[in-house]
């Protein structure tokens, strides 16, 4: 009987005994209720929002700027990518389907493409539960999670046109497959930063943080740039796909006016809480983040392990001692469009001899030294040797030419023969290398939003910690000059006189240019120099609709030639340029079809949504 | 008990004579010894045990016995000559000693009551059986055959005749009338009496109506790799694996069970242990559980199949035996592909760089200088440099035995094996202990104790053998080890490449050492209730730990490096580089506790036999680990921590899971007369993985034995044995559950946010942030796992040819998915949703006979499984093409795609006319010699869309093996082949190229010979002379030749002579009478391979960048068993 007993006891403990024991809890998820007893969590908890918009947000130095280690400028006019198999890849993928939507039916959708409701809908939770508070400093959460919200869409419209509008949490589950019109959408952004505007401080209470969390000029600059796309793809572009894709005409004046209103409160009406830098390379390698130019940034500190990336696949190998080369570099078009200090746009001096690479371009705008890294040009201490070869006339009258064919021959580092302190070709290219350490095929390599505080031991180790900047004064200056020229355009001059002076001021600031009569040509080329590699190029070509006649060009090289005269005492050593087509391999024509101006819906989540045309 | 025992009946001894040499020859001379004495030695050289009372008197006559290559009934007759001695021949080669005076009394107790039954007894060469013994069941009457094999017997009617015969199955006959009997023995095989160990309990093959197949020790034991799992594969059928490695340490096998994915590991009934780096000397036997009726026991982790691991124990009253073996081997590298030598490699470069230039200009005519024209003043081979024979030896001493109330068995084993690398960095040594004891302290309670341990050591250069490979494969013939004028470094092999002496020599590149300590202790107590017969009770509790502790100090080598333009050597860090080296620490630390109750009942009702049970089992694990790291040692001086610079590469992490399960097992088997079976069992599993914990799992098997039935009597001479067996089976399987769980620490079910979240900067500020997890999902419960399984046992011939075939179906449902309209993912919650089955059959065949002197058999196996997938949730795809490409759902899930490739272009012309090609950069890099493929789609382009299914992956779908033995006087001889069919192999990115990432100082594989190339590659207009593989370039930057088709996929069939082993036992003879056995053999492992996969290793795993990597091994080894 004894027996009996136990072994129902055992039965009994082993059934039923046993549900509390087998929960078993994780150490590393916690709950709401664990929330509410810790503060710092909940502050965590509302900043992890900051986090989320950070992956989304398109910018400099985060891994959705980034498509298989590139800058996206790669994709433009802009820059080209230096690596044949790179090249190719790219080739096959229009930047329709790279910036947005699926580009792999394998892997799912593109890293880049943007369909974050997932922090939409954790925000309008936010918002749903607190915006009745009385709490100021509550309220001021909210005015944030509203410009959040309102970042996130815009990542989204920018990309797709139309797409479906949530404004409160969801619950249950059901596809997310009704858009909405474009217009509605530019119009659901619109009052979120309103809101965001009416509720957000001018400056956060946390001075260190005030660049890093959004407070009332934050939301108006993103109102400026996201008005401004609003109004001209209203302007140029046209209405398909039953209003989802493009704006009628008759609503650009007003998106116009909207951009050009939020630019004129943060430059007229902020008391010169932002200025322009003159130091304008500073505001992106390190040296100067917390200038007042910023308006908004992502910080990074390589203490905490949060760097940028792409720093080390665009870095030369003089700087990484290992490794690729750099995978995007600037082509010769776009160093040509930095106008000389007199203020026109000239080509550089092709047949001319000058004793040094780096002469050639020290007559243009200050940007280019900030922005690229040009033959003989400079970069934390280190002077670039970029040319393609060295070409010996020999005392005899014979002339020889010299350079490199391959990696292997580089890196053997052959000289040329009589003059053995020369190198064939320059040790950072030019030479044939398709995939190896050394060189660039361009002539050129990238500088702006490169770490510039100091070489960095190993780059692999990504000591680098520069900011990413993500809304500045220069752009906001840049969406009233285009918003104001456009308007007048549209028989509302009324922004024109204040435009040319915050113009030409811009102009003098960044670049040590003279004034210019603000027009459309001239503000948008202003805007493809200051805004260089900082992620607008790909949208400014879509919304102006001129993406297309990029299709199907290619890029040009910069060859810089060593010359050694021996038929002349004392021998002659002087440089000249020449022009080339981009490498032979055909791979670097640049993709841009009707199609492109908008990007693929992922669809594969959403059964039943319309897709944008040309992605059926 | 005992008594039932002696009341068994003896018969005289009028047969000594003709007992003849059917048994084991005995040679003794005693004098003036009790017989109490004079048994041990019989027993020792016979191998017969004797089981008697202390209590009987006889045994302290002192006598004098001389026998001279007599049989044990001679020997045993002269003994007991003039005593009151009798005994009684029992299976399995035991004695019963009881008192005449018992035996005849009870001889004649029911003698009139009963008719005469006479009969003959004969085996299946018509040969009368001889001292068979015939009982009648239930009773204690019986008799044993005549020399004509002739029997009578008193037997009432309805009563069961039992005719048993040591080495021949017994067999029972129901007596109707008094009609003479012909009775024919079937042969015992070697493997069918056994006990099988299955789930929680045990089972007489006979009686098993499951999927379970076994090896047992005297197999294992020829394993020449020190993995145990390798020991499994090929030998039972249902196992399917792949042996990658022959690297020490890294040699697992990839091993599935009827390609269901990682089966559950039983030792000694704790499920969750290491059998791997087990000593095969102290295995008794390891069942493989395949179907639901056997592995269901184990519910919800047995799902893909259950391996169940018995450890060896002694015997009662039986006298310690030691066992010794010891064997050593030396280890060849197999199948390990050939690189180009120098004059080779320097053509091919030359051809690379002429084509490169061929392809911007079809008319180029290349330079001298453009050619990499250098001297070979010294041509390293550095294969014959890298590779050396080497040795591995594995020994045991085992001792077992036991006394009246205690067994026990020792064991300590010791395998040492070492690296093929000439710099000798690479090594492994185990120690096995284990100790296992069965006392009984009363007559119904007794105590098992267990402990098993090993230590185990594994040594590495600093780099891994992948990378050293590579760079085996990839540093060129021109490089030297080390130049003569810089002979303090080795030479630098160039970017990537390095040098692989280098970086396998600890001295320069340093070490990686992994320590491993393993112990299991179990506890037993068992309790025979005295009163209800049957009824037993039993506790287990099994505690197992392992400690693994890892050191990793990466030195940063120091090269000697040459540049050729400018003659100048130069090394590749200075003395005052700061970064020398860099450490890291791992410690890892696993317990798991399972306790188990049991209440067994086991009893026969006349001819219903009851074998049931009741199991209640917990377990509880932990697993801890914590690494440590540092960077940027200024001195390699010290390897400790501390001589890191502090502030560099710093790193630290701690890892904790914890887990726990409680079930209830209900086993129920129920057989009738041997004939009918039926099994139920059921297992009510809790588990911490789900809302709703508790879950039940019911299966059931029936099975039948015709043979037993009537009217298959007539068939019994063809027909001895046949079983057929049907059995289904619901498994909750929770893999895929724990494994979110093992990866995340977090459950399906569970809501909230994760800490730490990234790292979110504000200023200078930096905080955690917190991530949302999933919402959650409190229905989420276990995938259901459906097994049905059909098997068929069958012994022809009367055990000439025996074997079983069975067929099988697992259907998973409820596989974890998230829903494609799920919000589009903003709520991102896991469902059970997707679904897959795996069927496959499986056949196994034996035969073994007798020609005189000459025992053989042949046996094999063969087995075929594939998995569907079924239901896949899934987004919306944009054409039906994409939806048959990407969509796998209702599709084999081992299916590849690519492209169809139809022939090489023969020439430019042909090149001109061919369809664009949309994935190279376009048809003007093509080359005569490229890659031509099927426009599968015919719209003009190749590209993506011509992509269809043109092959399998690496794992095959069918596994075989063939083992064939004989002996002959002494020798025996084995051999093992093992094989697998209906697999692809893809080659890897790297091994497509000639150059590796298009980089010519690498070295080249040398089939990269025969490709198409120019005779004269100076001469724009030379012929093209065609070869296998295309022209030499880099393919990086053009894809064409390297798009997926069927070109680079290469069937994976291969058959090999895994094992081959000669041995020979001496005669009593020579070794005398103090040895029991001696034993020598040979044994080659690997040593003949038959492939349809010209350059690499059959079993080799497939990788993505390189197929260069440690390689499979073979190796020739001898050894000596010796046992006392």
């Amino acid at each position: 009987m004894k027996i009996k007993l136990t072994l129902l006891w055992c039965i009994a403990f082993t059934c039923f005994g046993c549900s509390d024991w087998l929960d078993i809890d994780s150490k590393v998820i916690i709950t709401d209720e664990d929330i509410k007893n810790y503060p710092e969590l909940a502050e965590a908890q509302f900043l992890s929002n900051y986090a989320e918009l950070r992956k989304t947000v398109h910018s400099i130095g985060d891994g959705a700027m980034t498509y298989r280690q590139h800058h996206l400028e790669s994709f433009t006019d802009d820059g080209a990518s230096n690596i044949d198999w790179e090249a190719g890849v790219m080739r096959n993928n229009s930047p329709g389907l790279v910036f947005g939507g699926i580009f792999s039916q394998s892997s799912g959708e593109s890293f880049t493409a943007v369909w974050n409701y997932k922090q939409i809908n954790i925000v309008n939770k936010f918002i749903h539960a607190y915006s009745n508070s009385t709490d100021e400093r509550i309220l001021h959460m909210v005015g944030e999670a509203l410009f959040i919200r309102a970042y996130l869409y815009f990542e989204m419209v920018k990309r797709y046109g139309g797409v479906p509008l949530f404004a409160g949490p969801l619950d249950g589950v059901s596809a997310i497959n009704k858009r909405a019109t474009e217009e509605e959408s530019w119009r659901f952004i619109q009052n979120s930063v309103d809101s965001a505007i009416l509720l957000l401080p001018d400056t956060q209470p946390i001075i260190a943080e005030d660049k890093d969390r959004a407070n009332k000029y934050t939301a108006l600059a993103l109102k400026s740039r996201a008005m401004l796309y609003a109004g001209t793809i209203a302007k140029y572009g046209s209405v398909l796909n039953n209003n989802l894709q493009g704006i009628p005409q008759s609503s650009a004046k007003e998106f116009l006016l909207e951009a050009a209103e939020a630019a004129d409160q943060i430059i007229n009406h902020s008391n010169n809480k932002y200025k322009l830098s003159a130091a304008f390379g500073d505001l992106f390698n390190g040296k100067d983040e917390d200038n007042n130019e910023i308006i908004f940034r992502f910080s990074n500190t390589a203490k905490s392990g949060t760097q940028v990336f792409i720093d080390y696949w665009n870095q030369s190998y003089r700087m990484k001692k290992a490794g690729y080369t750099a995978f995007m570099v600037p082509a010769l078009d776009i160093v040509e469009q930095f106008e000389t200090l007199d203020g026109t746009i000239v080509p550089l001096e092709y047949g001319v001899a000058k004793n040094n690479m780096e002469d050639f371009f020290t007559n243009r705008d200050k940007r280019l030294a900030a922005s690229i890294i040009y033959p003989g040009g400079e970069f934390l201490g280190e002077r670039f040797s970029i040319y393609k070869k060295t070409v010996v006339k020999e005392a005899g009258g014979a002339t020889k030419e010299y350079f490199y064919n391959n990696q292997q021959e580089w890196a053997d580092a052959g000289k040329v023969p009589g003059h053995e302190q020369y190198m064939k070709s320059g040790f950072d290219g030019i030479f044939f290398n398709n995939s190896g350490a050394g060189t660039t095929n361009f002539g050129f390599f990238l500088k702006k939003t490169l770490y510039g505080v100091k070489r960095q031991e190993d780059y692999l180790n990504h000591e680098n910690d520069q900011d990413a900047v993500v809304l500045r004064y220069g752009e906001v200056v840049l969406n009233f000059a285009e918003a104001a020229i456009e308007l007048a355009d549209l028989g509302e001059p009324q922004y024109m006189m204040s435009a040319q002076v915050e113009f030409d001021q811009l102009r003098a600031t960044h670049g040590g240019l003279p004034p210019k009569t603000l027009t459309i040509t001239s503000v948008r080329h202003e805007r493809r120099i200051d805004l260089l590699y900082e992620g607008f190029r790909y949208w400014d070509l879509k919304r102006w609709r001129i993406g297309t006649q990029m299709h199907n060009s290619t890029l040009k090289a910069l060859h810089p030639v060593l010359n050694i005269d021996e038929t002349v005492s004392p021998v002659q050593v002087f440089y000249t340029l020449e022009m080339a087509d981009a490498p032979a391999l055909a791979t670097r024509v640049k993709w841009f079809e009707e199609r492109d101006y908008y990007s693929p819906i992922p669809t594969s989540q959403n059964p039943g949504i319309t897709q944008n045309i040309g992605w059926e | 008990m005992k008594n039932q025992i002696i009341r068994c009946i003896c018969i005289g001894s009028f047969m000594l004579f003709f007992y003849g040499n059917t048994f084991a020859q005995i040679t003794l001379s005693v004098k003036n010894k009790a017989i109490r004495q004079i048994i041990p030695e019989i027993e020792k050289q016979s191998g017969y045990n004797l089981f008697y009372s202390n209590a009987l008197s006889g045994l302290n006559i002192v006598k004098d016995l001389s026998v001279d290559n007599k049989s044990i009934k001679e020997t045993l007759d002269l003994l007991f000559q003039a005593t009151d001695i009798a005994y009684q021949m029992k299976e399995n080669k035991q004695i019963l000693l009881v008192l005449k005076t018992q035996n005849s009394a009870l001889q004649s107790e029911n003698a009139q009551q009963r008719q005469q039954v006479s009969g003959i007894v004969k085996d299946h060469s018509n040969t009368p059986v001889v001292g068979a013994s015939v009982a009648i069941k239930g009773t204690t009457a019986g008799t044993f055959t005549n020399p004509k094999g002739e029997f009578s017997l008193n037997i009432a009617k309805g009563q069961i005749l039992q005719i048993s015969y040591v080495g021949f199955i017994t067999q029972e006959i129901i007596i109707r009338d008094n009609r003479p009997l012909a009775v024919t023995l079937v042969a015992n095989d070697r493997v069918l009496d056994d006990i099988v160990v299955v789930g929680y309990s045990t089972r007489s093959r006979e009686k098993l109506i499951s999927s379970v197949s076994t090896i047992n020790n005297a197999e294992l034991v020829k394993t020449t790799t020190p993995n145990l799992e390798n020991a499994l594969t090929g030998r039972v059928s249902g196992v399917f694996s792949r042996q990658s490695s022959g690297e020490p340490g890294s040699d697992a096998a990839n091993l599935q069970i009827r390609g269901f994915g990682a089966a559950l590991v039983v030792v000694d009934g704790i499920p969750g242990r290491n059998y791997s780096q087990l000593d095969p000397s102290e295995i008794e036997s390891i069942s493989v559980l395949k179907d639901a009726s056997a592995a269901a026991v184990y519910g919800m982790q047995g799902a893909n199949g259950v391996i169940l691991v018995t450890t060896k124990r002694g015997s009662k009253q039986k006298k310690t035996s030691i066992d010794i073996s010891t064997r050593y081997g030396l280890q060849i590298p197999h199948n390990y592909p050939e690189v180009t030598n120098a004059a080779t490699w320097q053509r091919l470069v030359n051809e690379y760089n002429a084509n490169m230039k061929l392809i911007n200009d079809k008319n180029a005519i290349i330079n001298d200088s453009e050619l990499m024209i250098r001297d070979f003043p010294n041509e390293t081979n550095w294969y014959d440099e890298m590779i050396q024979n080497a040795p591995i030896s594995q020994s045991n001493i085992n001792l077992s035995g036991g006394s009246d109330k205690m067994a026990y068995f020792f064991s300590v084993g010791f395998l040492q094996q070492e690296g093929i690398w000439s710099t000798n960095s690479t090594s492994k040594k185990r120690v096995n202990l284990r100790s296992n004891l069965d006392i009984d302290v009363s007559d119904d309670l007794s105590l098992s104790m267990g402990v098993g341990a090993f230590l185990d050591n594994l040594d590495y250069p600093g780099r891994g053998a992948a990378e050293i490979a590579r760079s085996l494969k990839n540093t060129a013939p021109n490089i030297p080890v080390r130049w003569d004028a810089y002979p303090d470094y080795y030479a630098f092999g160039g970017e990537g490449t390095d040098n692989p002496m280098a970086m396998a020599d600890d001295a320069t590149s340093g070490y990686n050492r992994h320590r491993r300590k393993n112990l299991n202790v179990d506890l037993g107590l068992k309790y025979d209730i005295p009163f209800v017969d049957g009824l037993s009770l039993k506790a287990n509790i099994g505690y197992t730990a392992e400690d693994a502790w890892n050191k990793n100090w990466y030195m940063n080598i120091i090269y000697a490096g040459y540049r050729v333009d400018a003659d100048e050597y130069y090394q590749s860090a200075s003395a005052s580089n700061t970064n020398k080296a860099s450490l890291s620490l791992s410690d890892g630390n696993n317990w798991n506790l399972t306790g188990q109750g049991f209440i067994n009942y086991l009893n026969s009702f006349g001819q219903h036999n009851l074998n049931s049970g009741l199991v209640f089992e917990f377990s509880q694990a932990q697993n801890k680990s914590t690494i440590t790291s540092r960077g940027e040692f200024p001195s390699t001086i010290l390897d400790m921590l501390a001589g890191g610079l502090n502030n560099k590469q710093v790193s630290n992490s701690e890892g904790l899971r914890e887990y726990r399960s409680a079930s209830v097992i209900g086993r129920f088997s129920y057989d009738y007369a041997a004939k009918y079976f039926v099994d139920f069992n059921a297992r009510y599993d809790g588990a911490q993985y789900f809302a709703d914990k508790w879950g039940l799992f019911p299966s059931a098997a029936v099975g039948w034995m015709l043979t037993k039935e009537d009217f298959m009597t007539s068939l019994k001479p063809i027909i001895s044995e046949l079983k057929i067996r049907a059995s289904w089976g619901q498994l909750g399987d929770l893999s895929a559950a724990k494994s979110y769980y093992d990866s995340y620490e977090q459950y399906y079910f569970q809501s909230g946010y994760r800490y730490p979240g990234e790292i979110i900067n504000f200023g200078d500020r930096a905080i955690y942030g917190l991530t949302p997890t999933v919402n959650a999902n409190t229905a989420f419960t276990w995938s259901k796992s459906t097994m049905v399984n059909l098997g068929i046992d069958f012994k022809l011939w009367n055990g000439l040819l025996g074997g079983s075939a069975e067929v099988f179906r697992r259907n998973r449902s409820g596989l974890p998915a998230q829903k494609a309209n799920d919000n589009a993912g903003a709520l991102a919650t896991w469902y059970n949703l997707n679904n897959d089955n795996t069927r496959g059959f499986e056949i196994t065949l034996n035969h073994h006979n007798k020609f005189r002197t000459l025992d053989y058999f042949v046996g094999g196996n063969i087995s075929w499984s594939r998995t569907q997938n079924g239901h896949l949730e899934h987004g919306q795809f944009t054409s039906g093409y994409q939806q048959w490409k990407w969509y796998n759902g209702n599709q084999w899930n081992n299916v590849r795609w690519g492209l169809n490739q139809v022939g090489q272009y023969q020439s430019y012309d042909e090149i001109a006319n061919a369809p664009m090609h949309n994935n190279s950069n376009n048809n003007a890099v093509i080359l005569p010699g490229d890659l031509k493929y099927e426009d599968w789609n015919g719209d003009g382009y190749i590209d993506d869309n011509d992509m269809r299914p043109i092959g399998r992956t690496s794992y095959p779908e069918l596994v075989f093996g063939i083992n064939m033995g004989a002996a002959w006087k002494g020798f025996d001889i084995n051999l093992f082949w093992q094989g697998g069919a209906l697999s692809n192999f893809q080659i890897s990115a790297f091994d497509m190229d000639a150059f590796e990432e298009g980089k010519t100082f690498r070295n080249a594989w040398n089939y990269f010979s025969d490709r198409w190339y120019k005779a004269d590659y100076t001469d724009p207009n030379a012929v093209w002379i065609p070869g296998y593989f295309p022209a030499i370039r880099d393919m990086n930057a053009q894809t064409i030749n390297r798009q997926p088709s069927n070109y680079w996929m290469w069937n994976g069939n291969y058959i090999r002579l895994k094992n081959i082993e000669l041995g020979y036992t001496f005669p009593k003879s020579i070794i005398g009478s103090r040895i029991k056995q001696l034993r020598v053999y040979g044994n080659l492992y690997n040593f003949l391979t038959f492939s349809s996969q010209k350059y690499f290793d059959p079993e080799q795993a497939e990788t993505i960048l390189s197929f260069a990597s440690y390689p499979q091994i073979k190796s020739f080894n001898a050894g000596v068993n010796l046992k006392f």
